[in-house]
């Protein structure tokens, strides 16, 4: 077996791919610059899956890894696509469920939620929420992605974003967690790495003394996040201007403490509610569902405080480069207060569902429940958009 | 999580570790020699330990004792066995044997 395989087959051991993960076959890379001194070499594939844990990895057999999950970012570009169609401008989506900002945030904060509810157990909550964000509400998604369903949906008379503008939203998200897993590579490898990103990043990084002061034990996060931040700027994608740039990463950060700390919600909610014994209730159709009852906590102090460093970064960097992070000009307008925002949001992704919507999920989630398989099924078929010749009217 | 493979010489298993003190961390590889000790990271900082060894009666015995050490000594030990989350602390017998019997019965499922 060649190398490739064996880190294929060891990556799939040990993340545990066997049927509910994709990964890219690993090809080798060595990183090699005598001004500096690096010398880096490993393995490097891309991982879809919905745990979001291993990244870089040293094995004792097969040395280094970066694998960086998709999952998280494609997530990430989902949310932020949304934003860029749907923000108007004014705060209306915060207190308006029908507010079609709000829906289509609901739509992938509440599907990651479900997600990460049913990869850890099989419970009627997690398969109806899910549900309804399959069947219901993923419409609000076909005008922005018009332009690269093609048929399927029916381009309005209002501008679409283009295939080339989405891209560089999903780029632009992939290419920030890949570089956060190459700061943490350099790092290790790099004596003086640390102090080399702190002076590149000059003034701008003083601002941060203080959030970084209260995680002494994960600074190296902090600073792997500004490594990333500073590489991915110093990289622009064509069609962005430096202020569009400057939102797309603040935005990119308060995605991952959002999705970060639905996460962790979702652990809680399948602790206290498994939900893998039969649905006692199903022969009562009149009932309502039992085991609803879910947990939506707060960011994690950790990532809540990553996202305003990266937000305190960017704002500093573009003070001194004389751009307006928060000007009304361009792409992903974003107002200060963006990871305060999508912190107030989650706790409402599972109200503001029309109610019957919500009666006709559940009754399907109780006839699907037990058909684990099927449910996967459903999981992995939504990650591709299908609504077949659908009228759209926004 | 806990997953196993019939790789190309072994049938292999994979334990992760949530939370395991460094130190353990070099009693795991000193124990398991010839395994395959992983560290990694995730995005969120979270780091992890994942042990990758080659399958069989005698191994899960070692990781039987090594764990029950652990437990006595009063460490705080996390990890995941299939769908069956363990800490070392406060694993009872029946906890213990539960997450050896997941252990064995993936390898049954991969034999078949």
């Amino acid at each position: 077996m060649r190398s490739a395989e064996k880190v294929e087959r060891f990556l799939r051991l040990r993340f545990g791919l066997e049927d509910d993960g994709i990964l890219a076959k690993p090809v080798p890379f060595r990183l090699a610059d005598d001004k500096t001194g690096i010398d880096i070499e490993g393995w490097q594939t891309s991982v879809y899956h919905p745990a979001l844990e291993a990244l870089a990895l040293r094995s004792r057999h097969h040395g280094l890894i970066v694998a960086p999950n998709t999952y998280l970012s494609s997530f990430a570009y989902n949310l932020i696509a949304s934003w860029d169609y749907y923000f108007d401008g004014n705060e209306h989506w915060k207190t308006d469920p029908a507010h079609r900002l709000a829906r289509a945030l609901r739509l992938h904060f509440k599907k990651f939620f479900a997600e990460q509810i049913l990869r850890r157990t099989h419970n009627l909550f997690g398969i109806a929420i899910f549900l309804e964000t399959l069947l219901y509400e993923e419409e609000i998604m076909y005008p922005v992605l018009a332009k690269i369903a093609g048929a399927h949906f029916a381009l309005e008379k209002a501008s679409h974003p283009s295939k080339e503008q989405l891209q560089v939203i999903a780029n632009w998200m992939t290419g920030l967690v890949l570089r956060h897993e190459l700061g943490h590579v350099f790092d290790d490898e790099i004596d003086n790495f640390r102090d080399a990103v702190l002076r590149k990043l000059a003034e701008s990084v003083e601002k941060l003394g203080k959030v970084w002061g209260e995680h002494p034990e994960n600074s190296d996060e902090f600073l792997c996040d500004a490594f990333a931040v500073a590489m991915t700027l110093q990289h622009p994608e064509g069609c962005l201007s430096r202020e569009e740039a400057y939102r797309l990463t603040i935005l990119g950060f308060a995605a991952f403490a959002a999705l970060h700390a639905l996460d962790l919600s979702a652990h809680v909610t399948a602790k206290e509610s498994p939900g893998k014994t039969e649905d006692p209730d199903r022969g009562n159709v009149l009932s309502s569902m039992t085991g609803a009852s879910y947990s939506i906590g707060a960011f994690e102090k950790l990532q809540r405080d990553r996202a305003q460093a990266v937000r305190l970064l960017v704002e500093a960097m573009a003070e001194a480069g004389g751009a307006q992070v928060y000007g009304s000009e361009g792409r992903f307008q974003i107002p200060p207060t963006i990871v305060e925002d999508f912190e107030t949001f989650l706790p409402t992704i599972v109200e503001g569902t029309d109610l019957r919507v919500r009666g006709k999920c559940e009754m399907l989630a109780r006839a699907l429940h037990g058909h684990q398989e099927g449910i996967n099924y459903l999981v992995w078929r939504s990650k591709t958009y299908s609504g077949g010749a659908v009228e759209t009217s926004d | 999580m806990m997953s196993s493979q019939d790789t190309d010489e072994n049938l292999s298993v994979a334990v992760n570790f949530f939370a395991l003190p460094p130190a353990l961390k070099e009693e795991l590889e000193s124990t398991f020699p010839e395994a395959d000790v992983v560290s990694s990271r995730a995005f969120s900082g979270q780091k992890l330990v994942s042990l990758v060894v080659e399958a069989s009666e005698a191994v899960i015995k070692q990781l039987a004792e090594l764990f029950q050490r652990w437990k006595d000594s009063g460490q705080e030990v996390k990890g995941k066995v299939g769908d069956v989350e363990f800490s070392i602390k406060g694993m009872s017998a029946q906890d213990s044997k539960d997450m050896l019997r997941e252990i064995r019965k993936l390898l049954r499922e991969t034999e078949k």
